[in-house]
């Protein structure tokens, strides 16, 4: 990965630091997402309600199903020779994530959210530094899903044949610059998704879908800052000669 | 076996943000500089479907209840401005850069640093500011049908019109169909 040069030392500097900064326990509010799980849904179940326990085993299914398309796929191409780096529209994989999310809040009663997941990392690392003496492993849920994530992300692109290559042009890994300015910016990512209760997954997407204000707060604020901010970094960018 | 399901959930999220080409730097960009819309399509096509599939199980009786975040006015309003300031200018936000993973894009490890030393600093003594904004303003408890006394599914029938709308505001002018975002 072109980002080997810079990055471990960007973490190394920023692991430094962070062991400075003084730690005191209970600071941050709950992240939406680590709610632990609400009370078994079908606690008592009506008489016409689904069993869980196939839906479960549908999901399964349906993975495997999915598998064996991945193959067939993967056949059809090697067939007509080409590598077929297809995306899918936005709006059928805004569809897919949306059954995903209530398949998590519906039949498993939690929330999908990968901030609350960085936020578990993060406690993990607290506690090997000994900083923090509790640490309760059923708020591990968030961090699986963001293992999930990433190895989903990284199928997805193995699937579609994209070579580990430099793609974004001139923001490479291997440029100081740019891997500090993604550490600031990412540091604010995490601060400001504390301070509002999650990210665009755990707060937008898995409290947009149960119709919470706080959800089309968020998105809304999302916008309002995002886009004088790109506006000005646009203008910045000019004014230094980049396109 | 409790990892199972939420690493099965996780890779399924990935497969959808890696799909759509939302974990490219120029995608998530590109909605704040208002010419690439990819990610408000997604968004929108997931919360119609999502509260969709909500509306219906709750009135189907198939779950009593379901976990909804409190609302912290003045909390998520300027975390949210935050966040959007933060994401235009990273150009990837908690999701879509774990996603990225495979895909070699530029300031990934950068990035993953900077979410773990915030997540760090929060959990600190930085994290009191934190607390402190969500006590401001009324804090709410519920969902939109609940305090507004306005049937959920008036707000997923917005939501679907809404989406409807957007999709045809934004493809009009369209010429290929393989012409993405």
């Amino acid at each position: 990965m072109m980002g080997m040069r810079f990055g471990p030392l960007v973490i190394a500097l920023a692991l430094v630091c962070v062991s400075h900064v003084g730690y005191a326990e209970g600071g941050s509010p709950e992240l939406f997402c680590q709610s632990a799980p609400a009370p078994a849904p079908l606690a008592a179940p009506p008489a016409s309600a689904p069993h869980w326990r196939d839906l479960e085993a549908v999901l399964l299914l349906s993975v495997a199903v999915a598998a064996a398309l991945v193959a067939v796929h993967r056949k059809e191409e090697r067939r007509l020779g080409a590598r077929t780096a297809v995306s899918w529209t936005p709006y059928l994989a805004g569809i897919a994530a949306g059954v995903i999310f209530a398949i998590s809040l519906l039949v498993y009663g939690r929330p999908l959210g990968v901030s609350a997941g960085v936020q578990q990392a993060a406690r993990l690392v607290e506690r090997a530094r000994g900083w923090r003496e509790s640490f309760d492993p059923r708020l591990m849920w968030p961090l699986w899903v963001l293992v999930g994530v990433t190895i989903g992300g990284v199928t997805s692109a193995r699937w579609r044949g994209e070579r580990p290559a430099a793609r974004d042009g001139r923001a490479t890994g291997s440029n100081l610059k740019s891997a500090a300015a993604a550490f600031g910016s990412g540091a604010l990512l995490q601060i400001a998704a504390t301070v509002a209760g999650g990210c665009t997954s755990g707060l937008a997407l898995s409290g947009g879908i149960v119709l919470a204000p706080a959800a089309f707060l968020f998105m809304a604020g999302m916008f309002i800052g995002g886009i004088p901010a790109a506006w000005v970094a646009r203008i910045a960018s000019h004014r230094r000669g980049r396109s | 076996m409790s990892w199972l399901i939420p690493t099965l959930l996780g890779i399924a999220f990935g497969i959808t943000l890696e799909r759509s080409e939302l974990t490219r730097r120029e995608r998530v960009v590109g909605v704040f500089r208002l010419r690439d819309f990819t990610m408000m399509k997604f968004l929108l096509a997931a919360l119609s479907t999502g509260a969709f599939l909500v509306q219906a199980a709750l009135a189907l009786g198939l779950v009593r209840s379901v976990p909804i975040p409190p609302t912290a006015p003045v909390a998520n309003l300027v975390g949210g401005m935050l966040f959007g300031v933060a994401m235009a200018t990273a150009g990837f936000c908690s999701g879509t850069i774990f996603a990225a993973a495979g895909s070699g894009r530029g300031g990934l490890l950068g990035g993953v640093a900077g979410l773990l030393a915030g997540a760090t600093l929060m959990d600190a003594r930085a994290g009191a500011i934190a607390t402190r904004l969500r006590r401001l303003g009324t804090r709410l408890e519920g969902s939109l049908p609940q305090l507004i006394g306005v049937d959920g599914w008036l707000i997923v029938l917005a939501l679907a019109t809404l989406t409807a709308f957007a999709a045809y505001l934004l493809e009009r002018g369209r010429a290929l169909p393989g012409d993405r975002g």
